[in-house]
């Protein structure tokens, strides 16, 4: 742990002595200036109902994309049909560019939301190929045993799918969070909905606020690692009922 | 080779109550015929060309049936009623035709009749032909439950309390509440023979469920098996006959 503070320390202090050298705010600001930054920053009401906006459009979009994914993988595992249907379409969202999603909901659905739609297209083939994966490598042995027993589907579910599911969920939920996030900001700043992060950031670059803007960008990774590990956590929470 | 051709009779129910909270059972009787199997692997025959008949009531007019217990009063060389040993060596086909009669595996050549009616080997989501309490090779047990939920979870009628008794009397206390990943060989064993006595199954069919278990234990879980029988249809694969002398011998 204390390795980690030095470490730590060592960077803030060559990113200081950085722009220390450069001597231009336009191009470079210290860690000393981002604070002084931020402070000005979290003084700002709208700065506040941002974030929360941000965050309820991209956790929306998350929480959306996963149960989406999941039910689709669960429905393409029984049905064949669906997954020759599905697949494709999956892949497809999988495939595409962010960028050129952000612009076709742009088109489709206007800027308020583009963050919520975004973070649900980028996580849904996460969670649905993470999902078939998991069904389709359910012990056989144990599905046979279950038969035999003639057990009851929410037994079998509950003993024998889940806690082998467990484990593809958990390792999806670890990526898709933080893609949910990145994804979704970008959203923001190429579709500038009011009252965003995105919208932010972008202001404080055409105000030619470097320190504003690191800010803001240090608040977007902030943010962004405490979703990911409240995500895990309450996920492995319900996994462990 | 084993022929029993009597069909079987209506026993009567008694207080026959099987299963914890007073459920009664319905008529037990049961009879499985194997009927002609062959099943080859490659090259190596398991099975050629085999028959038996398995049946709660496996012998004309002998061993008395007592209503409640079903066992079968026990003479010298009278086999108990229902009761059937496969033995063979290891590796010589005793599970396999298992699996077969369980509905798991079709034969090359030759069919099963479960009560008279042919049992067919359904892929996908229908039922297998036979419900049983399956004891098999390996334990299948749910690892990361304990071994209480491991039997409750396969009968939605047994009450907790009546899974922890069976279990104790096969495993110490501190077993029951661990997780079954965390027991000895032995043990698992013990709570996958547990699960196949207490379910709610009509015949019970346990490959080699003494595995693993040193004689005290073997005579205690012989002895289990057959008090939780209560006259269901009982088949033991086992390559050793210690403690089943009386059982209906079937040789592969």
């Amino acid at each position: 742990m204390k390795k980690k503070i030095l470490i730590l320390a060592f960077w803030l202090l060559v990113w200081q002595l950085l722009s220390l050298l450069v001597h231009n705010p336009f191009l470079l600001v210290g860690p000393v200036g981002t604070v002084k930054a931020l402070a000005g920053l979290i003084a700002q009401a709208d700065f506040w109902i941002s974030v929360c906006k941000s965050l309820f459009r991209i956790f929306g979009g998350l929480a959306a994309g996963s149960v989406l994914g999941i039910l689709f993988a669960v429905l393409s595992h029984h049905f064949r049909l669906f997954r020759e249907l599905a697949e494709p379409a999956v892949n497809v969202l999988k495939t595409v560019p962010v960028a050129s999603f952000i612009i076709m909901i742009l088109i489709w659905a206007g800027n308020g939301m583009v963050s919520f739609w975004i973070s649900l297209l980028v996580v849904l083939p996460v969670l649905y190929f993470n999902t078939r994966e998991g069904l389709s490598s359910v012990d056989q042995s144990m599905l046979e045993m279950a038969a035999v027993f003639r057990m009851s589907r929410f037994s079998n579910l509950r003993h024998i799918v889940l806690p082998e599911l467990k484990p593809f969920i958990l390792g999806a939920m670890q990526i898709a969070p933080a893609m949910a996030w990145k994804s979704g900001v970008a959203a923001e700043v190429i579709g500038q909905p009011l009252l965003s992060i995105g919208n932010g950031l972008y202001r404080s670059k055409i105000n030619l606020d470097t320190g504003r803007l690191f800010a803001w960008t240090l608040v977007i990774v902030m943010i962004s690692w405490a979703f990911e590990k409240l995500i895990l956590m309450a996920v492995r929470k319900l996994m462990h009922d | 080779m084993l022929r029993g051709e009597i069909s079987c009779v209506e026993r009567e129910q008694g207080q026959d109550a099987i299963y914890g909270s007073g459920k009664t059972s319905g008529d037990t009787c049961m009879r499985i015929r194997a009927e002609d199997i062959t099943k080859k692997y490659g090259q190596q025959v398991v099975l050629d060309h085999f028959t038996a008949d398995f049946c709660t009531e496996s012998a004309p007019g002998r061993g008395r049936v007592e209503a409640g217990t079903g066992q079968a009063e026990s003479g010298s060389g009278t086999p108990m009623s229902g009761c059937y040993l496969i033995t063979a060596p290891s590796g010589a086909g005793k599970t396999t035709l298992l699996r077969i009669l369980l509905g798991l595996e079709r034969p090359d050549a030759g069919k099963v009749l479960t009560d008279g009616e042919v049992s067919n080997w359904p892929a996908g989501r229908t039922l297998l032909p036979l419900f049983a309490g399956v004891v098999f090779q390996e334990d299948r047990l749910c690892e990361n439950f304990p071994s209480v939920e491991n039997v409750t979870a396969f009968n939605r009628h047994l009450s907790r309390r009546e899974a922890q008794t069976g279990l104790l009397s096969l495993l110490p206390k501190e077993a029951l509440s661990r997780k079954v990943s965390e027991l000895s060989g032995g043990m698992r064993r013990r709570v996958a023979v547990v699960r196949a006595c207490l379910s709610e199954a009509e015949v019970m069919v346990l490959d080699e469920p003494f595995a693993g278990l040193d004689q005290e234990s073997r005579e205690k879980t012989l002895d289990y098996i057959l008090e939780k029988r209560r006259g269901r249809l009982l088949i033991i694969a086992s390559h050793e006959r210690e403690g089943m002398e009386e059982f209906t011998e079937v040789r592969l």
